[in-house]
């Protein structure tokens, strides 16, 4: 008697311990901490589907049949691919219409009938007894394992575990009435006890394998040298058990009735169902992983003992000295009883007393007080079926095995589970259906698994199974119709399908649900669909009063609750549907004001017996109702429609109404949006603006990168949200805006001109410069391409996290508008700032063409007056040789003057549209020396020392005199701006030639090297040096037009060389070829060449 | 804000739109039907080979195989989950 001390007492301290925890997470609760409410909990409490079937009988189980054990496990995991739209479904339903129960969802879906509910109660209830004789019998058994010193230690702990379970059941699930009300407490005792027998079932598994044995390698291999192995493979491991296994267990996941509870009527958000999916498979992986071990461990080291498989789990720490280990499996066992018998009983006594109790009592109306005692009703249904499942322990515990009982009950159950879930889809399941499918799945699963039961016990001439009734073979329940040589449990599940799924679409299809059903039918069905409209306050004259519907519900609730919580239940209702006291209700809010008591009646007592209540309420008088009536008949009379129509109608206009809205909000946002940017045409305010406009509507953070917003080049600007508002827009950092350019997202879509959407998670997501976009903060972003007259000119890119997501397409379709818009008013403003360069551009020209033409006319008119003084002096003409020396003088500045007009010519030539060459083979390095030569004087006066190295004769297609132009401005260029010695290069390889011009002068910045090939532009300014700044320009042009290009390089103070690379191929980069003129004249001649291409190209504006 | 005829808009679906029709396809019922069915095929084949196969190699199949089911399931229901619902609006509806 000793030994029983401490089962008791540690029995009774872990159920203590539970007690406290709960209440500790329903005070929690109550201060709006939620701990019950979490995902992980929700996952957590789903393992009371691991009860001790899963502890001890799947070890059974796996040693005579091998790995269809895990059939059970591997059914949920399959079938979780689906709960994402079949349990979030019914959790959507039981939300709106406060389901209470599996049979309650079904009794919902058919008619709310009565009859239906109570025939699924009473299957439901014959069924489950096995069940919790189940959990009862291996709770004893794991007393008398760790207990063996004790005679009859099963006699004396059974009735204490009876008593404990039943005060358990009581105290944690049925305080309150409601049974829609969640059950926090319960929730969080489930989930750790899962935690406790996941621990324990974990332990014993590696102590098995790691201690007894050296590893799963060695276990199987001592399993298979013993031949264990062999004879577990040979037994009743066959496809048709597994396929049926997988099914059943696939269904009783969800449909068992304590799984339904908390996988449905406990779930405090939908979203916890997505957790659920994966979640609970992987904790079925984790408590299965050791279970074949066990069986083998256990075959290997107590086989020859005499010990059933259903023991190993605790026999094996107990026989090999670890009674610490002993006792962690031993309350590892009662989590997974004492949560099972719980959460059963608790949505079994529910389902009593609405089912059944409430429709005799609703009969007899001398127990109608019984209705103000239905939760001691339910805590009688409660302690009774504790009470028969330990007596179906005493009667038939010793004859079956753990998993036989439990298939048996798992199948008993789940009859009405193809019904729901069949209800939930098809709309023409009808209720007749359902009552006959109910009824003929049951009598098959009586007849094909509970009769050879009673047969077995004695109870039944065992004839009956032997040769069937009557002697008829046929008939015999586990061969019916002659079908044999299955395994009894597949042989039942298959008649059931074939009985209950043929009566239930035969009646469905003969007896097909009404109109109103089906109207019904079709906001469970649709459960997904928007919530039907509520009608609003009417122009109808009141025809009700509401001081006097609020009396009638107060005496409808007061049968169930006390009178005040039944006024404040019947206030709650009126306040739903907008009623005001004193006052009237219309038609259509009485309606509403019906409905909303049916489903607040329907959250403690079941959808059928809340329609059978105000069906005996009546709330509605028969004039109210005609008026009711009368409304809904206008109503559709208006429309013209039969109500399936209306259904149809209300949901188009509501989404009609949706999309106005949303479209009526774009506009709204895209009028701001061209407000604020036709506000200024500057490009900083214009981005800045931009950025800004984009949070925190679709992100919340933009960046704006403008590809040429200036002569310095890019810009970016972004704004945060989560930055100080006065702060929340600011340009990037010259350093991010280089990188931006570069990366991949944006190079993507400024190449495309199309929006790139980009996800930290799913796609490899580079880092944004300038701390943008850093994970994990942010996790989508949609970078758009600033695309306006068929150029990308930048891109914007939005940022979004988890919270706040863009919503496709409606979001990208604003965006792109929006986009579009930014591009316009980035190019708007990138094109103002260059009018406004241009302007000043040509007003600094204007000023230096006024200069530059003005110089040389000062000495030439000066020339001018001095040969006129000659050819006037009186008597004394000039000689030939002063008047030759003045003309010369006066030709010198005139050639000064023609050279800037030909500049000005060229410059204004090549901008409409390219020189003219004339192509003939050129020696490069001969039209160098030429043009050296030419300008030596020049040169010599600058103080420039000219050498000229070619490296290789240079022999190519080129336009003599334009080359000649080139190496001219190139010289002239060195000569004005870096006087001193010059190097001349020429080189070439194969396909290249190549020109450097190299000065030791001050050199040139960075900043300024692209820029001076441009008309007009100088590096420095024009007070320091003469000219036009076209020279650099012309030669770009000459060189383009020849097909190749120049560059300098540079640095300030170490001097700069000019490369010109020219192709050598006759044709590459032809633009036009004009015409093959004459060899150039002599060097001497080159005024008069020059000359004439000028006046050539005037007369040929095509030149 | 026509989506018709805008090159832009049409690559903007192709982006956009890749996740979201993946998304899609991953919730549609369909889907999850033909996942569970080939989960089912893939792991009924110990069963199929036992007892050739073994029941070492068979067990170490299954939990391989059940094991990389789970964690597709994870990965599905990381993209199904809905954003979030702004303006009482469900993208199931």
């Amino acid at each position: 008697m000793r030994d029983l001390v401490p089962i008791i007492a540690i029995a009774t301290a872990y159920v203590a311990l539970l007690f406290a925890l709960a209440t500790w997470a329903e005070r929690r609760e109550g201060r709006g901490r939620r701990i019950a409410g979490t995902s992980l909990a929700y996952v957590l409490s789903l393992a009371t589907y691991c009860t001790t079937w899963t502890f001890y009988g799947s070890v059974g189980f796996a040693t005579s049949t091998g790995l269809l054990f895990l059939a059970v496990y591997v059914g949920p995991t399959l079938g979780a691919a689906l709960w994402w739209h079949v349990l979030r479904k019914m959790v959507r339903i039981k939300n709106t219409h406060r389901v209470t129960s599996v049979v309650d969802l079904l009794s919902l879906r058919y008619g709310r009938s009565q009859l239906l509910a109570a025939m699924a109660t009473l299957a439901v209830l014959t069924a489950i007894v096995p069940y919790i004789a189940l959990q009862l019998k291996t709770m004893i058994a794991a007393s008398v394992l760790v207990a063996p010193q004790v005679v009859g230690v099963g006699k004396l702990v059974g009735p204490a575990y009876v008593v404990l379970m039943i005060v358990f059941t009581i105290v944690f699930g049925l305080r309150r009435l409601s049974p829609t009300e969640r059950h926090p407490g319960m929730v969080v005792a489930l989930a750790t006890e899962a935690v406790v027998k996941l621990v324990a079932f974990l332990a014993v598994g590696a102590f098995v394998t790691y201690r007894l044995f050296d590893g799963f390698g060695d276990v199987f291999q001592r399993a298979a040298d013993a031949q264990v192995v062999q004879s577990v493979l040979g037994q009743k491991g066959t496809v048709s058990a597994w396929i049926t296994m997988v099914l059943v267990s696939a269904l009783a996941v969800v449909f068992l009735p304590r799984q339904f509870h908390l996988a449905v009527v406990e779930n405090s958000d939908e979203d916890h169902v997505r957790t659920a999916t994966w979640g609970f498979p992987a904790y079925m992986l984790a408590i299965t992983a050791f279970m074949l071990p066990i069986a083998f461990g256990g075959l290997l080291l107590l086989g020859k003992a005499g010990f059933a498989g259903d023991s190993f789990v605790l026999a094996l720490p107990v026989m090999n000295g670890a009674p610490a280990l002993a006792w962690l499996v031993f309350l590892g066992g009662l989590s997974a009883g004492t949560g099972m018998i719980m959460c059963e009983t608790i949505t079994v006594a529910t389902m009593v007393s609405n089912h059944l109790v409430l429709p005799i009592v609703d009969a007899l109306p001398p127990l109608a007080k019984l209705r103000r005692h239905l939760l001691a009703t339910r805590w009688c249904a409660a302690a009774l079926l504790i009470v028969a499942g330990f007596g179906y322990v005493d009667a038939f515990g010793s004859r079956y095995d753990l998993v036989s009982m439990g298939l048996v009950a798992h199948v008993g159950v789940l009859i009405t589970a193809p019904i729901i879930l069949a209800g939930l889809y098809w709309r023409g399941a009808s209720t007749v259906g359902a009552a006959a499918a109910v009824l003929a799945g049951f009598a098959t699963w009586a007849y094909t698994l509970i009769v050879p039961i009673f047969a077995r016990a004695g109870w039944l001439p065992p004839a009956l199974v032997t040769k069937g009734p009557a002697g008829i073979s046929a008939l015999r329940p586990e061969a019916l119709l002659g079908v044999s040589g299955l395994d009894p449990f597949v042989h039942a599940f298959v008649w059931i399908l074939v009985a209950s799924g043929a009566t239930f679409v035969f009646g469905s299809l003969l007896f097909p649900a009404s109109a109103e059903e089906r109207a019904r039918v079709e906001r469970l069905v649709g459960a997904f669909e928007p919530a039907p409209v509520r009608p609003g306050r009417e122009a109808a004259r009141p025809t009700a009063d509401a001081a006097e519907k609020r009396s009638r519900i107060v005496a409808l609730f007061s049968e169930y609750h006390p009178r005040e919580l039944a006024e404040r239940i019947a206030d709650g209702c009126l306040e739903r549907i907008g009623a005001a006291l004193p006052g009237g209700l219309s038609p259509l809010q009485l309606a509403w004001l019906q409905s909303e008591v049916e489903t607040s009646l329907a959250s403690f007592i079941g959808a059928a017996a809340a329609h059978a209540a105000m069906k005996r309420a009546t709330l509605a008088t028969s004039a109210e109702a005609r008026a009711i009536s009368k409304s809904y008949a206008k109503l559709l009379a208006d429309l013209k429609v039969p109500p399936a129509e209306l259904h149809r109608a209300i949901d188009y206009h509501r989404e009609r109404e949706r999309l106005l809205a949303h479209e009526a909000g774009a506009q709204r946002f895209l009028a701001e949006v061209s407000g604020r940017l036709a506000s200024s045409l500057d490009l900083d305010a214009t981005g800045r603006a931009l950025v800004c406009l984009a949070v925190p509507r679709f992100a919340e953070a933009s960046l704006l990168w403008v590809a040429r917003a200036d002569a310095n080049g890019a810009r970016a600007w972004k704004c945060d949200v989560e930055s100080a508002r006065s702060d929340r827009v600011c340009a990037a950092p010259a350093a991010a805006v280089a990188m931006l350019g570069t990366h991949p997202i944006v190079v993507r879509a400024v190449e495309s001109g199309r929006p790139v959407v980009s996800r930290s998670g799913l796609d490899s997501w580079a880092p944004w410069p300038g701390g943008l976009g850093e994970p994990p903060r942010f996790r989508d972003a949609a970078t758009f391409a600033l695309v306006a007259g068929g150029r990308s000119l930048g891109t914007l890119t939005l940022f979004a996290s988890e919270r706040h997501r863009f919503r496709f397409p409606e979001d990208a379709a604003l965006c792109e508008e929006f986009a579009h818009r930014a591009a316009i008013a980035v190019e708007n403003a990138t094109l103002f700032r260059m009018a406004q360069d241009a302007l000043h551009a040509r007003e600094e020209f204007l000023a230096v063409a006024s200069h530059e033409l003005k110089t040389p006319l000062t000495p030439l008119r000066l020339r001018l007056q001095a040969v006129l003084r000659l050819v006037s002096r009186d008597g004394r003409p000039p000689s030939p040789e002063q008047l030759a020396a003045s003309v010369r003088g006066v030709d010198a500045h005139v050639q000064r003057l023609v050279g800037l007009i030909d500049q000005l010519l060229d410059a204004s030539r090549f901008a409409t549209g390219g020189p003219a060459l004339a192509r003939e083979r050129v020696d490069l390095g001969a039209s160098v020396r030429e043009v050296v030569e030419r300008h030596g004087a020049e040169l010599v006066a600058a103080g420039c020392d000219v050498s000229v190295s070619v490296r290789r004769q240079v022999v190519g297609s080129f336009d003599r005199v334009r080359i000649g132009q080139v190496v001219t401005n190139m010289l002239t260029n060195a000569m004005k701006y870096a006087p001193g010695p010059i190097e001349v290069v020429v080189d070439a390889d194969a396909l290249t030639a190549r020109l450097a011009v190299r000065d030791r002068g001050a050199g040139i910045a960075p900043h300024d090297q692209e820029r001076i090939f441009r008309p007009f532009e100088r590096a420095v300014s024009h007070l320091q040096a003469s000219g036009f700044g076209l020279g650099l320009h012309i030669v770009r042009q000459i060189v383009e037009a020849h097909g190749g290009a120049i560059h300098v390089e540079s640095a300030p103070g170490a001097g700069s060389t000019f490369v010109v690379e020219l192709p050598l191929g006759a044709t590459a980069g032809m633009t036009r070829v004009a015409q093959a003129r004459p060899p150039p004249p002599s060097p001497q001649h080159g005024l008069d060449v020059h000359d004439r291409r000028s006046i050539d190209g005037l007369d040929r504006p095509d030149a | 804000m026509s989506q018709r005829g805008n090159p832009a808009w049409n690559a903007a679906a192709d982006d956009a739109g890749a996740v979201a029709r993946w998304r899609r396809v991953l919730r549609a019922p369909l889907f999850g039907g033909a996942v569970a069915v080939l989960g089912f095929l893939v792991l009924l084949w110990p069963l199929v080979r036992s007892p050739s196969m073994g029941v070492a190699a068979a067990d170490a199949f299954l939990f391989g195989a059940w094991a990389s089911f789970i964690a597709m399931l994870a990965a599905i229901a990381r993209v199904v989950r809905p954003a979030v619902p702004r303006n009482h609006e469900d993208d199931d509806a």
